[in-house]
Protein backbone atom coordinates (compact mmCIF):
# COMPACT_ATOMS: atom_id res chain seq x y z
CA UNK A 1 0.00 0.00 0.00
CA UNK A 2 1.23 3.49 -0.81
CA UNK A 3 -1.04 5.22 1.67
CA UNK A 4 0.91 7.86 3.54
CA UNK A 5 4.06 7.51 1.44
CA UNK A 6 5.53 10.99 0.85
CA UNK A 7 5.29 11.87 -2.82
CA UNK A 8 9.02 12.50 -3.11
CA UNK A 9 9.82 8.82 -2.60
CA UNK A 10 7.23 7.36 -4.95
CA UNK A 11 8.78 5.30 -7.72
CA UNK A 12 8.17 6.00 -11.37
CA UNK A 13 5.03 4.33 -12.72
CA UNK A 14 5.97 2.44 -15.85
CA UNK A 15 3.74 1.83 -18.84
CA UNK A 16 4.37 0.39 -22.25
CA UNK A 17 4.66 3.70 -24.08
CA UNK A 18 5.00 6.28 -21.32
CA UNK A 19 5.91 6.52 -17.65
CA UNK A 20 4.90 8.83 -14.83
CA UNK A 21 7.50 10.48 -12.63
CA UNK A 22 6.85 12.76 -9.68
CA UNK A 23 7.02 16.49 -10.37
CA UNK A 24 9.97 18.22 -8.73
CA UNK A 25 10.61 21.92 -8.08
CA UNK A 26 12.89 21.88 -11.14
CA UNK A 27 9.77 21.21 -13.21
CA UNK A 28 8.16 24.50 -12.18
CA UNK A 29 8.77 26.26 -15.49
CA UNK A 30 7.58 23.34 -17.60
CA UNK A 31 4.47 22.68 -15.53
CA UNK A 32 3.59 26.37 -15.40
CA UNK A 33 3.98 26.80 -19.15
CA UNK A 34 1.77 23.78 -19.65
CA UNK A 35 -0.76 25.00 -17.08
CA UNK A 36 -1.07 28.36 -18.83
CA UNK A 37 -1.34 26.85 -22.30
CA UNK A 38 -4.46 27.16 -24.42
CA UNK A 39 -4.95 23.42 -24.14
CA UNK A 40 -5.00 23.56 -20.34
CA UNK A 41 -7.57 26.35 -20.28
CA UNK A 42 -10.05 23.98 -21.89
CA UNK A 43 -9.85 21.64 -18.93
CA UNK A 44 -8.65 23.61 -15.88
CA UNK A 45 -9.35 27.02 -14.33
CA UNK A 46 -6.96 29.85 -15.28
CA UNK A 47 -4.03 30.60 -12.98
CA UNK A 48 -1.67 33.60 -12.88
CA UNK A 49 1.28 32.07 -11.03
CA UNK A 50 4.84 33.23 -11.61
CA UNK A 51 7.60 30.63 -11.85
CA UNK A 52 8.54 31.36 -8.24
CA UNK A 53 4.95 30.88 -7.13
CA UNK A 54 4.79 27.65 -9.08
CA UNK A 55 7.95 26.45 -7.35
CA UNK A 56 6.37 27.24 -4.01
CA UNK A 57 3.16 25.46 -5.01
CA UNK A 58 5.16 22.36 -5.95
CA UNK A 59 7.17 22.49 -2.70
CA UNK A 60 3.93 22.64 -0.71
CA UNK A 61 2.18 20.04 -2.83
CA UNK A 62 5.02 17.56 -2.27
CA UNK A 63 4.47 17.71 1.48
CA UNK A 64 0.73 16.99 1.36
CA UNK A 65 0.08 13.35 2.32
CA UNK A 66 -1.57 11.32 -0.43
CA UNK A 67 -1.37 14.12 -2.98
CA UNK A 68 0.53 13.01 -6.08
CA UNK A 69 1.48 15.05 -9.12
CA UNK A 70 3.34 13.46 -12.02
CA UNK A 71 4.97 14.39 -15.28
CA UNK A 72 4.07 12.16 -18.21
CA UNK A 73 7.21 11.17 -20.10
CA UNK A 74 7.98 9.06 -23.13
CA UNK A 75 10.86 6.60 -22.99
CA UNK A 76 12.92 8.90 -25.20
CA UNK A 77 12.64 11.40 -22.33
CA UNK A 78 10.13 13.83 -23.81
CA UNK A 79 7.80 15.53 -21.34
CA UNK A 80 4.28 15.22 -22.73
CA UNK A 81 2.10 16.41 -19.88
CA UNK A 82 1.06 16.13 -16.27
CA UNK A 83 -1.55 14.29 -14.23
CA UNK A 84 -2.27 13.80 -10.55
CA UNK A 85 -4.41 12.17 -7.91
CA UNK A 86 -5.36 13.52 -4.50
CA UNK A 87 -8.01 13.67 -1.79
CA UNK A 88 -7.82 9.95 -1.14
CA UNK A 89 -10.72 8.95 1.07
CA UNK A 90 -10.45 5.28 1.92
CA UNK A 91 -13.44 5.40 4.27
CA UNK A 92 -15.61 6.23 1.25
CA UNK A 93 -13.30 4.27 -1.08
CA UNK A 94 -12.80 7.21 -3.46
CA UNK A 95 -9.94 9.31 -4.88
CA UNK A 96 -9.97 12.29 -7.24
CA UNK A 97 -7.94 12.32 -10.46
CA UNK A 98 -7.16 15.61 -12.16
CA UNK A 99 -4.53 18.19 -13.17
CA UNK A 100 -4.49 16.30 -16.47
CA UNK A 101 -2.89 18.06 -19.42
CA UNK A 102 -1.46 15.87 -22.16
CA UNK A 103 0.28 16.90 -25.36
CA UNK A 104 1.52 13.54 -26.61
CA UNK A 105 0.09 11.20 -29.18
CA UNK A 106 -3.46 10.00 -28.44
CA UNK A 107 -2.49 6.53 -27.29
CA UNK A 108 0.31 7.93 -25.09
CA UNK A 109 -2.05 10.41 -23.47
CA UNK A 110 -4.57 7.66 -22.87
CA UNK A 111 -2.00 5.27 -21.41
CA UNK A 112 -1.01 7.97 -18.90
CA UNK A 113 -4.59 8.03 -17.64
CA UNK A 114 -4.66 4.26 -17.40
CA UNK A 115 -1.41 4.25 -15.43
CA UNK A 116 -2.70 6.70 -12.88
CA UNK A 117 -6.09 5.04 -12.48
CA UNK A 118 -4.47 1.60 -12.16
CA UNK A 119 -2.12 3.00 -9.52
CA UNK A 120 -5.04 4.27 -7.49
CA UNK A 121 -7.02 1.02 -7.68
CA UNK A 122 -3.96 -1.14 -7.05
CA UNK A 123 -2.53 0.72 -4.09
CA UNK A 124 -5.51 2.05 -2.17
CA UNK A 125 -8.64 0.58 -0.74
CA UNK A 126 -10.90 2.39 -3.18
CA UNK A 127 -13.40 1.32 -5.80
CA UNK A 128 -14.21 4.58 -7.55
CA UNK A 129 -12.62 7.68 -9.04
CA UNK A 130 -14.00 11.20 -8.70
CA UNK A 131 -13.69 13.48 -11.74
CA UNK A 132 -14.57 17.11 -12.37
CA UNK A 133 -14.94 17.82 -16.08
CA UNK A 134 -15.80 21.14 -17.74
CA UNK A 135 -19.05 20.81 -19.64
CA UNK A 136 -17.37 22.23 -22.74
CA UNK A 137 -14.48 19.78 -22.56
CA UNK A 138 -14.21 16.88 -25.01
CA UNK A 139 -12.89 14.80 -22.10
CA UNK A 140 -16.48 14.52 -20.89
CA UNK A 141 -17.38 12.22 -23.76
CA UNK A 142 -14.10 10.36 -23.35
CA UNK A 143 -14.77 9.65 -19.68
CA UNK A 144 -18.24 8.46 -20.62
CA UNK A 145 -16.63 5.88 -22.91
CA UNK A 146 -14.58 4.77 -19.92
CA UNK A 147 -17.87 4.22 -18.10
CA UNK A 148 -17.93 7.30 -15.87
CA UNK A 149 -21.35 8.39 -14.65
CA UNK A 150 -22.67 11.91 -14.08
CA UNK A 151 -23.27 12.76 -10.44
CA UNK A 152 -24.16 16.45 -10.41
CA UNK A 153 -23.45 19.83 -11.96
CA UNK A 154 -21.11 22.10 -10.02
CA UNK A 155 -19.41 25.45 -10.55
CA UNK A 156 -15.61 25.27 -10.63
CA UNK A 157 -14.23 28.81 -10.38
CA UNK A 158 -16.85 30.10 -12.79
CA UNK A 159 -16.81 27.11 -15.13
CA UNK A 160 -19.94 24.95 -15.48
CA UNK A 161 -18.61 21.53 -14.56
CA UNK A 162 -19.90 17.97 -14.29
CA UNK A 163 -18.93 15.88 -11.30
CA UNK A 164 -18.51 12.28 -12.44
CA UNK A 165 -17.75 8.94 -10.82
CA UNK A 166 -15.86 6.11 -12.49
CA UNK A 167 -16.44 2.74 -10.82
CA UNK A 168 -13.69 0.14 -10.94
CA UNK A 169 -15.83 -2.56 -12.55
CA UNK A 170 -16.87 -0.22 -15.40
CA UNK A 171 -13.33 1.04 -15.90
CA UNK A 172 -11.70 -2.38 -16.22
CA UNK A 173 -13.71 -3.25 -19.34
CA UNK A 174 -12.65 -0.20 -21.36
CA UNK A 175 -9.13 -0.23 -19.93
CA UNK A 176 -8.53 -3.71 -21.28
CA UNK A 177 -9.84 -2.69 -24.68
CA UNK A 178 -7.42 0.23 -24.82
CA UNK A 179 -4.48 -1.93 -23.83
CA UNK A 180 -5.48 -4.45 -26.47
CA UNK A 181 -4.58 -1.81 -29.06
CA UNK A 182 -0.94 -1.90 -28.03
CA UNK A 183 -0.42 -5.36 -26.58
CA UNK A 184 -1.70 -8.89 -26.88
CA UNK A 185 -1.57 -9.33 -23.09
CA UNK B 1 -12.84 -10.23 -47.81
CA UNK B 2 -12.88 -6.53 -48.60
CA UNK B 3 -11.21 -4.58 -45.78
CA UNK B 4 -12.97 -1.32 -46.53
CA UNK B 5 -16.45 -2.81 -46.92
CA UNK B 6 -16.22 -5.50 -44.26
CA UNK B 7 -14.15 -3.82 -41.56
CA UNK B 8 -13.88 -0.04 -41.86
CA UNK B 9 -17.30 0.99 -43.18
CA UNK B 10 -19.33 -1.08 -40.68
CA UNK B 11 -17.41 0.58 -37.82
CA UNK B 12 -17.93 4.03 -39.30
CA UNK B 13 -21.65 3.30 -39.69
CA UNK B 14 -21.87 2.17 -36.06
CA UNK B 15 -20.10 5.31 -34.83
CA UNK B 16 -22.27 7.53 -37.02
CA UNK B 17 -25.35 6.04 -35.45
CA UNK B 18 -24.08 6.02 -31.86
CA UNK B 19 -22.52 9.48 -31.86
CA UNK B 20 -24.88 11.21 -34.28
CA UNK B 21 -22.08 12.11 -36.69
CA UNK B 22 -22.69 13.01 -40.31
CA UNK B 23 -20.24 12.13 -43.07
CA UNK B 24 -20.18 10.10 -46.26
CA UNK B 25 -18.10 6.96 -46.38
CA UNK B 26 -15.41 7.07 -49.04
CA UNK B 27 -11.82 5.96 -49.58
CA UNK B 28 -10.69 9.60 -49.21
CA UNK B 29 -12.61 10.28 -46.00
CA UNK B 30 -10.26 12.09 -43.62
CA UNK B 31 -10.33 10.15 -40.39
CA UNK B 32 -7.63 11.79 -38.31
CA UNK B 33 -5.00 14.52 -38.41
CA UNK B 34 -6.83 17.05 -40.61
CA UNK B 35 -8.69 20.13 -39.49
CA UNK B 36 -12.08 18.63 -40.28
CA UNK B 37 -11.25 15.01 -39.59
CA UNK B 38 -13.99 12.68 -38.38
CA UNK B 39 -12.00 11.91 -35.20
CA UNK B 40 -9.99 14.03 -32.77
CA UNK B 41 -7.22 12.94 -30.43
CA UNK B 42 -9.73 11.47 -27.98
CA UNK B 43 -12.36 9.91 -30.22
CA UNK B 44 -9.72 8.21 -32.40
CA UNK B 45 -9.04 5.83 -29.52
CA UNK B 46 -12.60 4.55 -29.44
CA UNK B 47 -12.61 4.22 -33.22
CA UNK B 48 -9.44 2.11 -33.12
CA UNK B 49 -10.91 -0.12 -30.42
CA UNK B 50 -13.93 -0.73 -32.64
CA UNK B 51 -11.72 -1.39 -35.67
CA UNK B 52 -9.67 -3.92 -33.72
CA UNK B 53 -12.84 -5.73 -32.58
CA UNK B 54 -14.17 -5.76 -36.13
CA UNK B 55 -10.91 -7.18 -37.52
CA UNK B 56 -11.13 -9.94 -34.94
CA UNK B 57 -14.77 -10.64 -35.73
CA UNK B 58 -14.29 -10.75 -39.49
CA UNK B 59 -10.91 -12.51 -39.70
CA UNK B 60 -10.53 -14.24 -36.35
CA UNK B 61 -7.12 -12.56 -36.06
CA UNK B 62 -5.93 -10.56 -33.06
CA UNK B 63 -3.70 -7.77 -34.32
CA UNK B 64 -1.81 -5.09 -32.41
CA UNK B 65 -3.23 -2.03 -34.10
CA UNK B 66 -1.06 0.67 -32.52
CA UNK B 67 2.60 -0.32 -32.49
CA UNK B 68 5.57 2.00 -32.24
CA UNK B 69 5.70 2.53 -36.01
CA UNK B 70 2.04 3.54 -36.13
CA UNK B 71 2.27 5.94 -33.23
CA UNK B 72 2.71 9.04 -35.34
CA UNK B 73 -0.96 9.03 -35.97
CA UNK B 74 -1.04 12.42 -37.68
CA UNK B 75 1.41 11.26 -40.32
CA UNK B 76 0.59 7.62 -39.97
CA UNK B 77 -1.87 5.06 -41.19
CA UNK B 78 -5.01 6.49 -39.63
CA UNK B 79 -5.31 9.58 -41.82
CA UNK B 80 -7.83 8.31 -44.33
CA UNK B 81 -9.94 5.27 -45.05
CA UNK B 82 -7.56 4.19 -47.80
CA UNK B 83 -4.43 4.53 -45.64
CA UNK B 84 -6.13 2.59 -42.85
CA UNK B 85 -7.19 -0.10 -45.35
CA UNK B 86 -3.59 -0.50 -46.54
CA UNK B 87 -2.34 -0.64 -42.96
CA UNK B 88 -4.87 -3.30 -41.92
CA UNK B 89 -3.99 -5.28 -45.02
CA UNK B 90 -0.32 -5.17 -44.05
CA UNK B 91 -1.10 -6.20 -40.45
CA UNK B 92 -3.20 -9.13 -41.59
CA UNK B 93 -0.52 -10.32 -44.02
CA UNK B 94 1.96 -10.41 -41.15
CA UNK B 95 -0.43 -11.83 -38.55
Amino acid sequence: MLCGVPMAVMNDILGKLVYLTVVDVDDAEYTLQLRKSEKALKTLPKIDNTVEQQKEWIRRQRTIPNDYFFKIRTYDEQDIGVVGFYDIDESNMIVEIGRYIATGKPIENTEALILIIDTCFKNYNIDKILLHVFKTNKMYKFWKKFGAKDIKDVDLKGHPTTEMILYKEDYIVYRDKIYSLITNN
Amino acid sequence: MNITEDIIYPVLEKIKEEDGLEFNNSEDLELFGYEDSVFDSLSIIDFLIEIKDQINEVTGKNVILVNKDALSIKDGPFKTVSSLRDYINQLLENA
